[in-house]
């Protein structure tokens, strides 16, 4: 399978997520996938999408349900992205529901990600709750970063 | 005995009760690592038995870690699973845990963790009264070990999602 996997904050040293992302996608590499990590940052929002790009891969995997899925989200709903969506809620992204910005992201999100990957068993109701259809506890690999 | 936490200082993870309990053992070591906003005030009301180092990298982290004869998590809300306490079970180490969310789903108290209330200090230092005995530590810090061996390993978690890609990735091709 070709995987692009969009990961914000990449190389961020204080940011477990983007770590544990980058781990993720080489273990996938190590399982016969092939991973290109897609750095995403806000200044992605003022260019143009990768389109062309995307269209080589088989699906599309979003660490962290934030602005980086919530614009994936919305290619998909312009019938841009013709992929399989996949996200990795990893906690607050999915939790906080007294954030208006996480909300939003997630209302976006939750018509077209196809499969949500939950790190924390909490927040399979939580993400229930939220409207997601097909989501999947994962044990946490945090400890790789240790 | 030197105790360890490691956390984002707010009102959440409750790193007030480490500093409150520390106060009943001056003859033991605590390391409070993390920055946030119950910083400066836990400062002013740690005894001089606590140590702050702020934010640290994860390096330092794990060499604290190592260093530690406990570790302390006591989130209010939910620890399952904070890295710091994946970390802790990782490096067998004798863990003192809130009670909190679905902590006990996966963990024994007694087996895994010593649990204590969410935001109680003084069972906490009840806890950490119990963990004076080298032989309960050794035997709590061996157990969590073995929990993380058995059900952490990151293999299994990349296979799962690959496994479930797949699936979905040929059901839209079809």
């Amino acid at each position: 399978m070709k995987i692009g996997f969009v990961v914000a904050r990449v190389g961020d040293e204080r940011n477990d997520i983007q770590k544990l992302s980058v781990i993720l996608a080489d273990k996938l590499r190590g399982l016969g996938d092939s991973v290109d990590v897609l750095p995403f940052n806000r200044k992605s929002l003022l260019k143009l999408p990768p389109l062309l790009k995307l269209r080589g891969y088989n699906a599309i995997l979003i660490s962290n349900v934030g602005l980086q899925c919530a614009y994936y989200s919305l290619l998909k709903h312009l019938h841009l992205l013709g992929k399989p969506l996949f996200a990795v809620g990893f906690g607050s992204d999915i939790r906080d529901f007294g954030n208006s910005w996480i909300n939003f992201f997630n209302r976006i999100s939750v018509g077209v990600v196809d499969l949500l990957f939950v790190v924390n068993p909490d927040l399979e109701a939580l993400a229930f709750k939220r409207g997601y259809k097909s989501v999947y506890y994962v044990p946490s690999w945090a400890g790789e970063l240790t | 005995m030197r105790i360890f936490y490691a956390a984002r200082l707010i009102p959440l993870k409750d790193p007030a009760s480490i500093v409150y309990a520390a106060h009943y053992f001056p003859n033991d070591k605590f390391v409070v690592a993390g920055d946030g906003s119950e910083l400066e005030r836990l400062k002013s009301e740690a005894g001089v038995n606590v140590k702050f180092l702020g934010w640290v990298s994860q390096k330092r982290i794990i060499e604290e870690m190592e260093k530690a004869d406990v570790f302390c998590q006591l989130c209010k809300v939910e620890n399952i699973w904070s890295s710091s306490l994946v970390c802790a079970l990782k490096h067998g180490k004798a863990i003192i845990c809130s009670d909190a969310g679905l902590s006990r789903r996966f963990l024994e108290s007694g087996i895994h963790v010593l649990f204590v209330p969410v935001g109680n200090h003084v069972r906490l230092a009840d806890a950490l009264e119990k963990l004076h005995n080298k032989k309960l530590r050794g035997f709590l810090g061996e157990n969590a070990k073995r929990f993380y061996l058995e059900n952490l390993d990151v293999d299994v978690s990349a296979r799962y999602i690959k496994g479930l890609m797949e699936v979905a990735v040929r059901a839209e091709q079809k």
